[in-house]
């Protein structure tokens, strides 16, 4: 290699590692020298190159992603979806719900939103986002909630429709698997109803404000998710 | 009996699909968390606009999640995420004449913290990289900012490596040329 070679590769490449390009950067001090110059060139460049990035980005890819994932699992299972819906009302109706006191009718209809609902949403199951508990608490301020202790670990959060109002929808991980919260703070009922179908358990019952539904898949995690919520959920308006 | 057996197998069905499903977006999450910090710098050097690099970035991930099982060695992923986004970035000149901007408005961001002097030479460099010509800059960035080989480059670039030598070498050249006129230029402003 002469020396204009050896000039170009340093250009080229400071950091190569063939052979023949390190025997040549030995040769001379002047090499080692010219070699240095252009790493530090190099160097110069991605310290410049090197921007900071905004802050929450690859939050915000993921939150994207999930919502566009969602977009299309709507669309593509509207009609699957639509069947389901049907099917939940009709579980609704036949729900075997144990009441403290008479039934109320808002109460029922409730019963059958949730469940829709529940079943319309089902993408909310898989989605594992580790949801920040700074992100619940913007969120529930918004309804005038506020959590002062931990309901474990929340991997979905949303807002949600039930009833013709807005709520929040969480879904929490167990060991028995993700169980759906639905606050919501506009739907006041006067009890307490037992939820399940087929493939859920759950209870609905008043909070301070406006109403909590909670399902899962198996009925052992549903009493605990209720103490844990009840101990920390707090409304302040 | 049959029933019964029949529910076993559908609910195992749904099992493996939700498992296959949480790898999946494991896996994805896994490649943002990586390489959106990269390829958001990447997309900012190329188009040298904030807003355009988020939605570049946003846009390739949103096509790297559909196209996920396509990319088979996880070695690879770096590469393959910067091709989507130089697909995406072409995309955006097909859909619409860019908007120009002027090289000499373009300032460096209040991001870099800088003290005065360090700021001025960065001044320079920003300006100087924002003036070399996108087939030079491509790979200048691919190497400076995405830290592959020559030959790595010519594979995501689709050249020969003869080709992206040459233009790493005139991209430097063109470079330090810059600087350097940038460099009496602010001597002269300063006087």
């Amino acid at each position: 290699m002469d020396d204009l070679e050896f000039r170009k590769r340093a250009i080229i490449d400071p950091d190569d590692q063939s052979a023949d390009f390190l025997e040549k950067v030995n040769q001379s001090r002047s090499n080692q020298r010219f070699a240095a110059e252009q790493r530090a060139f190099n160097h110069q460049l991605t310290d410049t190159l090197n921007i900071k990035t905004p802050e929450n980005l690859a939050e915000r890819i993921i939150l994207a992603q999930q919502l566009s994932e969602y977009k299309s699992t709507r669309r593509t299972n509207q009609r699957k979806w639509f069947i389901s819906a049907i099917a939940a009302s009709f579980f609704a109706l036949a729900i075997s719900f144990t009441l403290w006191v008479p039934a109320n009718v808002n109460g029922t209809q409730l019963t059958a939103q949730v469940i829709s609902h529940y079943y319309q949403d089902t993408h909310a199951l898989n989605v594992h986002m580790n949801v920040a508990k700074n992100n619940i608490d913007t969120m529930l301020a918004s309804y005038g909630g506020r959590l002062n202790g931990p309901i474990g670990k929340v991997a979905f959060l949303g807002h949600c429709i039930v009833g013709g109002h807005t709520g929040v929808h969480m879904v929490v991980q167990s060991r028995q698997g993700p169980v759906t919260i639905l606050i919501l703070p506009s739907e006041s009922i006067n009890h307490a109803y037992k939820l399940h179908d087929q493939q859920l358990t759950g209870v609905l019952y008043p909070s301070k404000k406006g109403s909590i539904a909670i399902l899962a898949e198996h009925a052992e995690v549903i009493s605990s998710t209720r103490q844990r919520l009840d101990s920390s959920l707090n409304w302040i308006i | 009996m049959f029933k019964q057996i029949k529910l076993n197998v559908g609910k195992k069905i749904r099992q493996s699909t939700v498992y296959s499903d949480m790898n999946r977006q494991n896996r994805f999450e896994t490649l943002v968390k990586a390489y959106s910090s990269d390829l958001y710098r990447f997309a900012f050097w190329l188009c040298n606009n904030h807003s355009i690099a988020d939605d570049l970035v946003q846009d390739t991930f949103l096509r790297a999640w559909k196209a996920l099982d396509k990319l088979e060695d996880e070695k690879k992923a770096k590469a393959w995420l910067i091709t989507i986004l130089r697909r995406e970035n072409a995309r955006r000149f097909e859909r619409k004449q860019l908007e120009l901007v002027d090289i000499e408005d373009v300032i460096v961001e209040d991001q870099l913290n800088l003290g005065p002097e360090q700021s001025l030479d960065k001044q320079q460099f920003y300006q100087a990289i924002a003036k070399l010509e996108i087939d030079y800059r491509d790979p200048l960035l691919l190497q400076v900012l995405g830290g592959f080989k020559t030959a790595e480059i010519a594979e995501i670039l689709e050249l020969n490596l003869n080709t992206v030598n040459t233009r790493l070498f005139r991209a430097k050249g063109q470079l330090k040329s810059l600087l350097h006129k940038e460099y009496h230029l602010s001597l002269h402003n300063n006087s």
